[in-house]
């Protein structure tokens, strides 16, 4: 038996090599969607410093600190419009139904956390396309609460790989 | 069920049944590997003081924002590991029906609540926390480990047939869950 113990034994020093040394990494951003007065809507979104660094490196091939707010608000933008749209409607997204958005002119930079905010003008329904770092992490999940009134939050929703994007009803 | 309340269900299942949250699998390895199925009194109430303390350590971290030093909190879970797998090693797999695991578990629950609390207070958005959002994550997380430990389980019967006692199996889990967190630590 000890023999058997003793193999596999060496069978986990020989694979922990192969392991990942993050004990425990979390790849989520959440966000808060406000309507502020009549379709008049404000995205606060939070992300892992860490994990938009590298998703915004792989994008430009250079290094990103994001602690250089200045240089990087561009890039910044650049990221989101390519990962980050709204269409009028619930159906398939449509040329010409693609909402606007602009986005705050500076972010909020911690080492532990980003904070980006948008703005655009909607008429529910509309649909929230959020690939920001689903294509860097497979597992990553956006979390969105969406607040339509005063009334407290009226939906909740997460974007993930199998699921692009949610509708605001 | 509300939105909220499925959501974050899903956010704690899938936050111990994940690939990569080697801290939770590595800790209820260890924990659960030498006892028999049968017991299963020590092990829920293990499994749910975990959960308990927890989500307790997070909610005290919500309300008092105690300053935590990261570090000194990750080698805190660390420890755990080490703790856990160590004493499966140290007792040579063997099951010992008298020791109180849930005491073990609820302390070592409240070290990994307390060194999550930073990432939840990221998942949920600003002003979001609602008993929704707890009972939810709560429920999700204790799911997802009595999922992880129903696997355990059926991989140690299938051992079993194949000849293994449960005291060989889980000496060789112990050690394995030890290794890794070494490695893990270094």
């Amino acid at each position: 038996m000890f023999r058997i113990a003793r193999t596999m034994l060496t069978l986990a020093f020989v694979s922990l090599a192969l392991l990942s040394t993050d004990i425990h990494p979390l790849h989520l951003s959440s966000a808060t969607l406000v309507q502020t007065a009549k379709n008049q809507w404000t995205l606060k979104k939070t992300l892992f410093t860490d994990d938009l660094e590298e998703a915004m490196t792989a994008m430009s091939y250079e290094p990103i600190r994001l602690s250089d707010i200045v240089h990087n608000q561009a890039n910044l933008h650049a990221f989101f419009e390519a990962y980050f749209s709204i269409y009028k409607g619930n159906g398939e997204p449509q040329i010409g139904k693609s909402i606007t958005w602009a986005l705050e002119p500076t972010y909020i930079y911690d080492p532990e956390s980003v904070h980006v905010t948008l703005r655009f003008t909607a008429k529910p329904p509309f649909q929230v396309f959020d690939g920001t770092l689903i294509a860097t992490y497979a597992d990553q999940k956006n979390v969105y609460s969406v607040r339509k009134s005063a009334e407290g939050w009226s939906q909740h929703a997460i974007i993930d790989a199998d699921r692009p994007s949610f509708t605001v009803k | 069920m509300s939105d909220a309340l499925s959501l974050y269900l899903e956010l704690g299942f899938y936050h111990i049944v994940d690939i990569h949250a080697w801290d939770h699998l590595l800790f209820l390895v260890a924990l659960m590997a030498p006892i028999p199925l049968k017991a299963w009194k020590p092990w829920l109430a293990a499994l749910s003081a975990f959960t308990l303390t927890h989500t307790a350590a997070m909610a005290l971290q919500a309300l008092a924002d105690i300053p935590l030093n990261k570090s000194w909190i990750e080698w805190g879970v660390l420890a755990t590991l080490f703790v856990t797998a160590g004493r499966v090693v140290c007792l040579k797999g063997v099951h010992q029906p008298r020791t109180k695991l849930w005491i073990l578990a609820g302390l070592f629950g409240f070290i990994h609540g307390a060194a999550f609390w930073s990432d939840f207070a990221i998942m949920v958005p600003e002003g979001a926390f609602t008993w929704e959002v707890w009972l939810g994550f709560t429920a999700g997380v204790e799911g997802g480990q009595i999922a992880v430990v129903g696997a355990l389980f059926g991989f140690r019967a299938i051992l079993e047939q194949l000849g293994w006692s449960l005291r060989d199996t889980a000496l060789v889990l112990g050690s394995m869950c030890l290794g890794i967190a070494l490695h893990l630590a270094f």
